[in-house]
Parts: structure tokens; sequence; C-alpha cells
């Protein structure tokens, strides 16, 4: 060891400490384009979509060989949820809160979208994730749930080299949200509780 | 520069495709299993069909579940009402071990009161991972996201619909068959009466 250059030990150094540190790092929030959804009937409801502050700060949490990436996606779950809302219903208003959603009396339904959970495997050259959303639906005058779904994506994307792993990382969660996107579509769609005015 | 070049071949080792495991099998459940135990109760009607064999798990779910302390189970509900729509939630699903109460041929409790015996309630797939352990990073996220994967999700059944998944109890004794002297509770809920709907069905063959 002591008569290995300099660069070498720092390099040395830098890879065992890549290895046995455990440390959690936390990345930018993951850019995503959410998918344009259509092809079934806009839905008779005026809706108000509850965008909680807890699904604004989901982080998704990649555990990897020496440590921990966390990669911030609640921007994304947000836009994910008024685009799917937007397209499937015929009237969206955006609240943070189910108190506040109680209030507006225009509206006859109260959506809920929540960040269950999410996780990410890696082998075989690939990696794999899976991200979990519940979504409930009640009605705002009663407050009773008339429909729950739980929504689970899956998605797989290369894992490339050293020089691309990013990118591949960042196209994994597209991937995600492009499984995400139609699946909620169709759970709305499908729902005998919206068909008809009243929830 | 020898030195150089055996340090950065060590570290790009790091940054190839991973090994890992073969791709965990995904489950289509058959249409009707001979190990299967089903009861219907107000239009409700449950099938279960318990994971107790090593090799269903291990080709499912890549692990040896019985031996890890972990009851796997597959579930599939069907509302058979023409106008009731069903809150179905992992919550309510309760396995009972050593004694469930008295039992009817078609799954009915005779016994409304609690019952004796350990009560387990379902684990998530990401406590799963607390009672499984596994030397190989990449092994034991690829079992983890499988079993989030698989996970039943709650969810209201409406009118003639049907739907399926896996939920999870434990810790069981290791190693043990899980179905004996089990049973498993069931309580469903009607959304817009609010009554429930309980069904116990024995798992013992």
């Amino acid at each position: 060891m002591k008569s290995m250059p300099l660069i070498t030990r720092s390099i040395f150094a830098a890879l065992v400490l890549a290895v046995t540190s455990g440390c959690s790092t936390t990345m930018s929030p993951v850019p995503v384009v959410q998918a344009h959804v259509t092809g079934g009937q806009v839905l008779p409801h005026r809706a108000v979509l509850v965008l909680s502050q807890e699904l604004a700060d989901y982080k998704h949490e990649f555990h990897l060989v020496g440590g921990t990436e966390v990669y911030p996606i609640g921007a994304a779950l947000q836009d994910y949820a008024s685009n799917v809302t937007a397209s499937a219903f015929q009237q969206i208003d955006i609240v943070s809160s189910e108190e506040k959603a109680a209030s507006l009396t225009a509206d006859d339904l109260i959506l809920i979208p929540r960040a269950v959970k999410s996780d990410t495997s890696f082998g075989h050259g690939q990696y794999a994730i899976t991200i979990v959303v519940e979504w409930t639906a009640k009605n705002r005058a009663s407050q009773n749930t008339v429909w729950l779904k739980t929504i689970t994506a899956n998605a797989t994307e290369e894992m490339g080299s050293a020089f691309t792993i990013f990118k591949h990382r960042r196209l994994l969660f597209q991937k995600a949200f492009d499984e995400l996107n139609p699946q909620t579509y169709k759970a709305f769609e499908e729902a005998r509780e919206f068909r008809g005015g009243q929830p | 520069m020898k030195q150089l070049i055996i340090i950065a071949s060590c570290i790009s080792l790091f940054f190839l495709p991973g090994c890992g495991t073969a791709p965990i099998v995904p489950y289509q459940p058959p249409s009707a299993s001979a190990s299967e135990r089903a009861a219907q109760e107000s239009g409700v009607e449950v099938a279960l069909d318990p994971f107790v064999e090593r090799a269903r798990e291990e080709k499912y779910f890549d692990i040896d579940a019985v031996a890890n302390g972990i009851a796997i189970l597959h579930v599939r509900v069907a509302n058979k009402t023409g106008d009731q729509t069903f809150f179905v939630k992992k919550q309510n699903f309760q396995l009972l071990r050593n004694g469930a109460g008295d039992l009817t041929s078609d799954g009915k409790s005779t016994d409304q009161s609690s019952v004796a015996g350990q009560v387990m309630g379902v684990l998530g797939a990401g406590a799963v991972m607390g009672l499984f352990g596994s030397s190989l990073v990449s092994h034991a996220v690829e079992v983890k996201r499988n079993f989030t994967s698989k996970e039943m999700g709650d969810q209201t059944l409406s009118p003639g619909d049907s739907m399926d998944g896996f939920i999870y109890f434990g810790p069981i004794a290791q190693g043990k068959d899980w179905t004996r002297a089990a049973a498993v509770k069931i309580n469903v809920i009607d959304t817009k009466t609010q009554k429930v709907i309980a069904l116990n069905i024995s798992l013992s063959q």
C-alpha cells in the first residue's frame, strides 16, 4: 500500500468508500413527460382533485450496492394526477387538502391520489421499477367513499454503462409513468360508479 | 500505471450490467386451483390459495417463504350481486391459527364472537423483507419489488367484478405447515349500507 502512488491510493479509497459507506444521496427531481390519454368518454362529473403535501413530498428510494439514491418524484406524481383526471372528467378543480375539497359545493366528487409505495431492482443488465398509487373517490356532500382502486405500474429499462446510467434511470421513471397514466385512465373509464350524474 | 489499470478495472466491474438472479415469473392464476378453498356469503365469493409448496414459492417469489417465516396467500374475490358495491381491504384479512371457532361446511362461522388462538394481521410487502435476509443486494431488492408488484391492492368491487392478488402474513413458524388448524377471517364492507359481511375460510385440507 505505501508503495502505491498517491493517485492510486486515492482511487482505491474512493472505491472502498463507494462500496462500504451506505450513504444516502438525494438526486434532482425526476423530469417526466405525462402521456396524453384519450379514447374514452368524458365522465359527467365536476370533480375536485386533492394534491396533498404528502404526495408532493414523495421520494423514491433506489437501494444499490454501497448506498441509497433518493429521487424526488412528487412533482411528477402531481402532474400525472392532474393530467389523467383532466382527461377523464368533465371539470377538475385542484386543492391541497380534503377540507378545502369538501367546501367546494359546485363539485360532486372528491378524488384523492396517494402514493402507496415504490420499489426498484436491478439485475441481468436491467432496472425494474414498481410504483403503486391508490385512488379514492368520495361523494363530496356525504364524504362517503364511492370508489377505490390501487394502480400498480411496472416498467423495465436497460442499465446502460457507467456513462449513461442516469439517463437510463430517468427513462425508467418515464416508462413507469407511461404505464401509470393509461392504467389510471382506464380504471376511471371502467368504473360504474362514475357513469351517470351522481356518484 | 499497472496499479492504476488494476484499480480502474475493479471500479468498472461495479458499473457493468449485474448478474443477479433469473427474472421472477409473473403469476397467472388458473381458473380453478386444486389447492383453493372458497366460500360465499351475501353475494361475496372469496377463494384462497395458500402457497405452501417450496417449488411454487421459488418459482413466483424466488424465495423459500415458509423457511423464512412468511405465509403467502393468493386471494380472489368476486362480487356476485347485481346492485351492491363492496370495499375489499387487506387489513380486513386475518390469519387465525390453532383454533378458529366452529365452521360450517360452506365456510360460515357459527361463532360470531372473537376466536381463540393466534390472530395474525396482514404483513405489508415492505415489511416482508424484515423477515428475509439475502447476502446479495440485487437479489434482495428484486425479491422485495416482486412482493410489492404481486401484492393485492385495496379496492371497491362493483357488481359483477372480481379482483385477485397476494397477501402476506408473518412471522410464522419457520418450516412448518402454516395452514394446519388455520383459517382466514375476512370482512368485506357494503359501501352504501356500511354493513360488514364476514367470512371464515378454513385452510386445513
